[in-house]
C-alpha cells in the first residue's frame, strides 16, 4: 500500500471571546502561557517524529488553525516550524496556512507572520454587515477587515482565504449577496463560504432552544447554496469542495488533503491526527482539549491523547467515500483500488448503484464525484455508505 | 365467543339474597374439614381499591409480616402494576380466627380486571362461593363493576357489597348504595363501609365472609374433579395450575388427567399460597390450591379444563370450559428481518407463559416474514406486544388490528378471514359478517351528547340509555369489533374527558358492506398498510389516513406519493415533498470522526425503519391507522 502525503496541524486553542455558534476547541485565556504552550508542541512534535509510521516522510503542508493562531507570537510560530522541519523535513514549495482574526492582527504582526514562514492566510472574516458581525458576537468590523486584508496584502501575502457564514436568522438572499459581493472586491485567492449550523453544546443551540431563531428552510437554503455557487463561479472561483471556493490552482493543499485521505499529525490541545496502519486499517486520535491539561501531559510523556479510535478496512472505506465526495472531483478510482482492493462502486455497489442510476452521481475519467444535484444531498449519500 | 350473554331483564330485575349466616357452628352437619374454608373474590372497577383491599386483607390476618408487605403484593407483574390492572389471578390461604372463636381459611382468589379476560374472571368466580363487589363511595358503580357482577350472579355467588374509600371527602355511601341496588340490583343494606387506606372496617368485611359467604359442599367422597382456576409458568417447576378441588381429594403422587385432551400426569406436588407457596400432601374437596405436575407448556394446562384422576376419572367434565378463542389480530414483523427467528423464539416462549394468544407464520411484500396474532382483545395485544419489545428486547413493527370476518362465498362457501391480504375478489362474495359488541358505558350526563355522536360514527346503534342517578348516564350500544379495535376507547376518554367508563362483551355477527382499502406509497401498493372498513367510511378513512401517512414518514430523496385506493380507485392522495438539501457545511480534520458519528446515529435511525421499495417507512406508520385525527 503506497503511503500518502503527510500533513501537519497544528491547534492554538487560545481566544480573545468565543462567539456563540463556534463549537471548536476554543479557550479564553487574557494571559496566555505561549512560552509553555510552545514547549508542548515541540514535546509533542518529538513524540510523533520518532514513530514508525512517520519515518522518512516529509511534510506536505502545515495548518496552524484555532482558536485564534494570530494571537500567537510569530517568534513562537517561526520556531515551531523550524523545529517541523528540521525532524521531518519540506516538501518543496509546501504550503503554511495561519488562520487570522481580522480583529487582532496588524501590519507588523503579518510581516511578523510571512517572515516565520507563513505563506498562506485565512481570514475568519464572516460577515461584513454590522448586524450579522454584532450576533454572531464577532470582535472585529468590517473596517478592520478591510484594514486587515490591505495589511496582509503588503506584508507579502499571495494567497489568502476569507471565510463567510450565510443562512443566519432574518438573513435575506440580497443581504448575503451584499456581503459576498463585497468580499469578493478584496480579490481573495479563496473563499469559503459556510451555512451556520447549530451545533450541539454551543450557546448558540441553547439560546435556539430557549427561543428558536427564525433560520432558513430547506428551500431557501438550497437557494443560498446555489446562488453563492453561482456567483462565485461568474467571479472564477470553481466550488472545489462543498463550501470552498478558489481562483485556479489556489485551492487550499491542506484541507484537500483530509478529503484526499491523506494522513495528518495533528498537534495542540484538541487536536486530532489519522494515519493508515500497515494492515489497511486507519487509525484516529484527539488530544485533550483543555490547554492546561494538554501541555501538562504533553511535557510530561509527549503526547496528551485522550480518544481514539480503529477503523476496520470497511469502515475506512466508507469514511473515505463519504469525505472524497465532497470534492468536486471526487474520488480517484486507481487510488482507491490500491488502498482497498476494489473500485468504489464494486466495493459499495449496492450501496451507490441508486444514486448512479438517479443521476447524483457519476464517473467521470476514472473519478467518481457528485453531480449537480448530487451536492445538495452529499449526507445521504455518504450515509448510504457508512457502516 | 363469550358466551356470557347478559340480557337486559336481568339487569332489570333485583335479585335479593338472603343473608343466612354460614358459621362453623350452625352447620353442625358438614364435614369439619370443610365448614372453616370460605372461597371468594373481589370484584371491582378499575381503581375502586381492590388491590389495596386485598393488601389489607392478607395483613390484617398476618399472612405476611409488614416487612415482607409489598405494595399491592397480588399484581406482582411489572405491566400490571404500571398499568394498575391485574392481569394473571393469583391467590392466597388466609388463616382468620373468627369472633366465634374458630380459625377459618379464607381463600382469595385474585380475578384479572380487565374486559378482554372475561373468561378468565368466569372461571375464577367458578371457583368461588361469593364475592366481595367493592364500589368506590364516590364515583359509584362503573361499567366494569356491572360487567363482574353479572359473572358473579351467573355463578350463584353470594355478593357482599362493600362501599370503598370511605375516607374521601367526596364519599356518598348511601348514594353508592342506592346505584348498587337500582343499577346492579342487588340488596345494599348491609353493604360494609370500608376504607382499604386507613384500615377502617376491615374486621367487618372478615367476618362477613365467614358469615355469609357458604362453605363449599363436602364431596371428600366423591371421584376428582378439580377445576382449573388459572395457571403459569415457573421456570423451576414448569406449569403451575391453581386448582379448586370440587369433588375427591387431591394427594401428592396420584396419576391425574385432563378432561380436556385426556393426558394423564403424576402430581409432583400440592399446596396452598400463604401467599408463598407451601406445599402439603394434599387438597380436600373445597379448597383452593396449586398443582404441579412436571408439565412442560401451559397450553396443556387450559384455564377451565377439569382434572380428574387417571385411574378413576369422572363421567362428566366440570362445566364451562372453553377454548380461549382470538378476536383481535395483527401482524407483528421483526424490523431487522434477521431477528425473524428471535422473534419466533420468543413468541414461542411467551405463548408458554400466555396460550390464550396464537401465532402463525406469515409473510407481507412489504414487512418480510413474520407472524399474525390473534389476541383476546386491545389490551391483551397490548400486553404481548410490550412483553415481547421489553422481555425479549425486539424491535417489532406491530400492523393495524383487524377482526375476524366472516365471508360468504357466492357458492355457498363460508370462511373466517383475519388478514385484510386474505380478503377475496368481491365478485366472489355473497356477503360479509362482521363481529358485533354490545358496549355499556357510564359517563356524566353532559357527554352524553358527544358519546352518542362518537357511537354513531362507529357505526353503533344505540340499545338502551339509562339515567342512573347523580346526573350520571349509562348507554347501552351495539358497535362492530372493528370499529372498537381502532382508538375507540382513546376517543372515548378524550371525548368524555376521562370521565366515562366502559365495558363491553362479544354479540352476534352482523351482516356489513365492508371492502377493502388499499394504501400505495410510491405507487407500490403495501400490504401491511391494507385495512377491511366500511364502505361509507371508506373514503374519509382513506383520506385521513394518507394525511397522517405523510406526516408519520420522513421526506425522502425524491417525491413521495401517498394513496388510498379501493379497487383501482383513487379515493385519497398525499405527496411527501422530497428532501432537497442534506449536505454538512463543514467538515475537516478534527472533524471527521465526530460528524462520522453522526451519521452513523442517524443511520441507525433508519435501519429502524422498513425499507418499502425506496422508501423508509418508520415502524409507527404502520400503526398509523390508530392515530387518525378527526375522521
Amino acid at each position: 500500500m503506497p503511503q500518502s502525503p503527510l500533513q501537519l496541524y497544528i491547534h492554538v486553542p487560545y481566544c480573545i471571546h468565543k462567539c456563540h455558534y463556534c463549537d471548536f476547541n476554543s479557550h479564553v485565556r487574557t494571559q496566555p502561557d505561549w512560552q509553555v504552550y510552545e514547549q508542548a508542541l515541540i514535546a509533542e512534535l518529538d513524540y510523533w517524529a520518532n514513530q514508525k509510521q512517520f519515518q522518512n516522510r516529509k511534510l506536505h503542508s502545515i495548518f496552524f488553525g484555532g482558536g485564534t493562531p494570530s494571537l500567537a507570537p510569530a517568534s513562537l510560530i517561526g520556531r515551531v516550524l523550524e523545529h517541523a522541519q528540521n525532524l521531518f523535513g519540506f516538501e518543496n514549495n509546501l504550503e503554511i496556512t495561519l488562520e487570522a482574526n481580522p480583529g487582532t492582527v496588524d501590519m507588523q504582526a503579518f510581516q511578523g507572520f510571512y517572515q516565520a514562514g507563513i505563506n498562506r492566510l485565512s481570514m475568519g472574516v464572516q460577515s461584513l454587515n454590522h448586524n450579522e458581525l454584532q450576533w454572531l458576537e464577532r470582535i472585529h468590523n468590517s473596517d478592520e477587515v478591510y484594514q486587515a486584508f490591505d495589511a496582509a496584502r503588503r506584508a507579502g501575502f499571495n494567497n489568502i482565504n476569507l471565510d463567510f457564514m450565510y443562512g443566519l436568522p432574518q438573513q435575506s438572499l440580497e443581504q448575503w449577496q451584499q456581503t459576498l459581493y463585497a468580499g469578493l472586491q478584496f480579490d481573495p485567492e479563496h473563499l469559503s463560504c459556510y451555512q451556520l449550523t447549530v451545533e450541539p453544546h454551543t450557546k448558540l443551540a441553547a439560546r435556539h432552544a430557549a427561543s428558536p431563531y427564525k433560520l432558513p428552510d430547506d428551500e431557501t437554503s438550497l437557494n443560498f447554496f446555489h446562488q453563492t455557487r453561482n456567483m462565485l463561479a461568474d467571479a472564477g472561483y470553481s466550488a472545489y469542495e462543498i463550501s470552498n471556493f478558489a481562483k485556479p490552482d489556489q485551492y487550499c493543499r491542506h484541507n484537500d488533503g483530509y478529503w484526499l485521505y491523506h494522513d495528518y499529525i495533528g498537534i495542540g490541545a484538541g487536536a486530532s491526527g489519522k494515519w493508515d496502519t500497515s494492515n489497511g486499517s486507519t487509525y484516529r486520535y484527539s488530544n485533550s482539549r483543555t490547554p492546561e491539561t494538554y501541555t501538562a501531559q504533553t511535557i510530561q510523556k509527549g503526547f496528551a491523547i485522550n480518544s481514539d479510535e480503529t477503523l476496520s478496512i470497511q469502515q475506512a472505506a466508507a469514511e473515505a467515500v463519504w469525505v472524497g465526495l465532497r470534492r468536486k472531483n471526487g474520488i480517484d478510482d486507481v487510488w482507491f483500488k490500491q488502498r482497498f482492493g476494489q473500485s468504489i462502486t464494486d466495493y459499495f455497489k449496492h450501496e451507490l448503484e441508486p444514486w448512479l442510476n438517479d443521476n447524483k452521481l457519476i464517473w467521470n475519467n476514472r473519478q467518481l464525484h457528485l453531480t449537480e444535484s448530487g451536492i445538495s444531498l452529499a449526507d445521504a449519500i455518504a450515509e448510504s455508505v457508512i457502516v | 365467543m363469550i358466551e356470557a350473554k347478559l340480557s337486559l331483564s336481568l339487569f332489570l330485575s333485583v335479585a335479593k339474597r338472603g343473608c343466612c349466616e354460614y358459621t362453623a357452628a350452625t352447620m353442625a352437619n358438614t364435614d369439619p374439614q370443610q365448614k372453616y374454608i370460605r372461597n371468594f373474590s373481589i370484584i371491582a372497577h378499575i381503581d375502586h381499591g381492590k388491590s389495596t383491599l386485598a393488601d389489607r386483607l392478607i395483613e390484617e390476618t398476618g399472612a405476611l409480616s409488614e416487612r415482607e408487605m409489598k405494595k399491592q403484593v397480588l399484581d406482582s407483574m411489572d405491566l400490571e402494576q404500571e398499568r394498575g390492572i391485574t392481569i394473571k389471578a393469583q391467590t392466597a390461604s388466609l388463616d382468620y380466627p373468627a369472633q366465634d372463636g374458630e380459625v377459618y381459611k379464607l381463600n382469595l382468589i385474585d380475578t384479572p380486571g380487565h374486559v378482554d379476560f372475561t373468561y378468565e374472571v368466569s372461571r375464577s368466580l367458578q371457583a368461588c362461593e361469593g364475592a366481595l363487589l367493592i364500589v368506590d363511595a364516590a364515583q359509584g358503580v362503573e361499567a366494569q363493576t356491572l360487567a363482574n357482577v353479572y359473572l358473579a350472579m351467573e355463578n350463584d355467588l353470594e355478593i357482599i357489597p362493600v362501599i370503598n374509600k370511605i375516607d374521601l371527602p367526596s364519599a356518598d355511601v348511601e348514594e353508592a348504595k342506592r346505584q348498587i341496588e337500582e343499577v346492579i340490583g342487588i340488596d345494599a343494606s348491609e353493604a360494609i363501609a370500608v376504607s382499604a387506606k386507613t384500615g377502617q372496617g376491615i374486621d367487618k368485611v372478615l367476618e362477613a365472609i365467614v358469615k355469609r359467604v357458604p362453605p363449599p359442599q363436602e364431596h371428600d367422597d366423591r371421584v376428582l374433579r378439580a377445576l382449573i382456576v388459572d395457571s403459569w409458568f415457573d421456570s423451576y417447576v414448569g406449569a403451575v395450575a391453581l386448582v379448586r378441588i370440587f369433588d375427591g381429594v387431591m394427594k401428592k403422587g396420584d396419576k391425574i388427567r385432563l378432561m380436556s385432551n385426556k393426558t394423564a400426569y403424576e402430581v409432583n406436588d400440592v399446596g396452598v399460597f400463604q401467599p408463598a407457596p407451601v406445599s402439603g400432601k394434599e387438597l380436600i374437596s373445597g379448597s383452593v390450591g396449586f398443582m404441579i405436575c412436571g408439565i412442560k407448556t401451559l397450553a396443556d394446562l387450559r384455564v377451565g379444563d377439569t382434572v380428574t384422576l387417571e385411574r378413576e376419572p369422572a363421567e362428566e367434565a366440570l362445566p364451562g370450559f372453553r377454548e380461549p378463542k382470538a378476536m383481535v389480530f395483527s401482524g407483528l414483523y421483526p424490523v431487522d428481518s434477521a431477528d425473524y427467528v428471535d422473534l419466533r423464539d420468543s413468541l414461542e416462549k411467551l405463548n408458554m407463559n400466555d396460550p390464550a394468544f396464537t401465532y402463525e407464520a406469515e409473510s407481507s411484500t412489504a414487512l418480510g416474514l413474520g407472524f399474525r396474532c390473534g389476541f383476546l382483545g386491545m389490551l391483551h395485544m397490548e400486553i404481548i406486544q410490550e412483553r415481547l419489545e421489553r422481555e425479549y428486547n425486539l424491535d417489532l413493527i406491530t400492523t393495524a388490528p383487524s377482526v375476524v370476518y366472516r365471508i360468504h362465498y357466492s357458492d355457498g362457501s363460508v370462511k373466517e378471514i383475519s388478514n385484510p391480504s386474505e380478503f377475496p375478489d368481491p365478485q366472489f362474495i355473497s356477503k360479509i359478517e362482521e363481529p358485533t359488541v354490545h358496549a355499556n358505558v357510564f359517563m356524566p350526563e353532559e357527554f352524553v351528547g358527544s358519546m352518542m355522536k362518537l357511537c354513531q360514527d362507529r357505526r353503533g346503534m344505540q340499545e338502551d340509555m339509562k339515567f342512573i342517578g347523580q346526573g350520571r348516564v349509562m348507554l347501552t350500544y351495539n358497535l362492530p369489533l372493528a370499529e372498537m379495535v381502532i382508538d375507540f376507547y382513546d376517543k372515548l376518554k378524550s371525548v368524555t374527558r376521562g370521565y366515562a367508563s366502559m365495558d363491553y362483551e362479544l354479540a352476534e355477527f352482523r351482516e356489513e358492506d365492508v371492502i377493502k382499502m388499499d394504501v400505495l406509497v410510491h405507487n407500490e401498493p403495501v400490504d401491511a398498510l391494507s385495512m377491511i372498513v366500511h364502505r361509507s367510511l371508506a373514503d374519509s378513512r382513506g383520506r385521513a389516513l394518507v394525511k397522517k401517512l405523510r406526516e408519520l414518514i420522513p421526506r425522502q430523496q425524491f417525491d413521495v406519493p401517498i394513496q388510498a385506493a379501493m379497487g383501482g380507485k383513487i379515493l385519497a392522495r398525499e405527496t411527501i415533498k422530497a428532501v432537497r438539501k442534506n449536505v454538512t457545511a463543514k467538515c475537516y480534520g478534527g472533524d471527521i470522526s465526530r460528524k462520522r458519528k453522526l451519521l452513523e446515529k442517524q443511520k441507525r435511525g433508519k435501519k429502524r425503519m422498513k425499507s418499502i421499495g425506496s422508501v423508509e417507512v418508520p415502524q409507527e406508520a404502520f400503526l398509523a391507522v390508530l392515530k387518525l385525527g378527526e375522521d
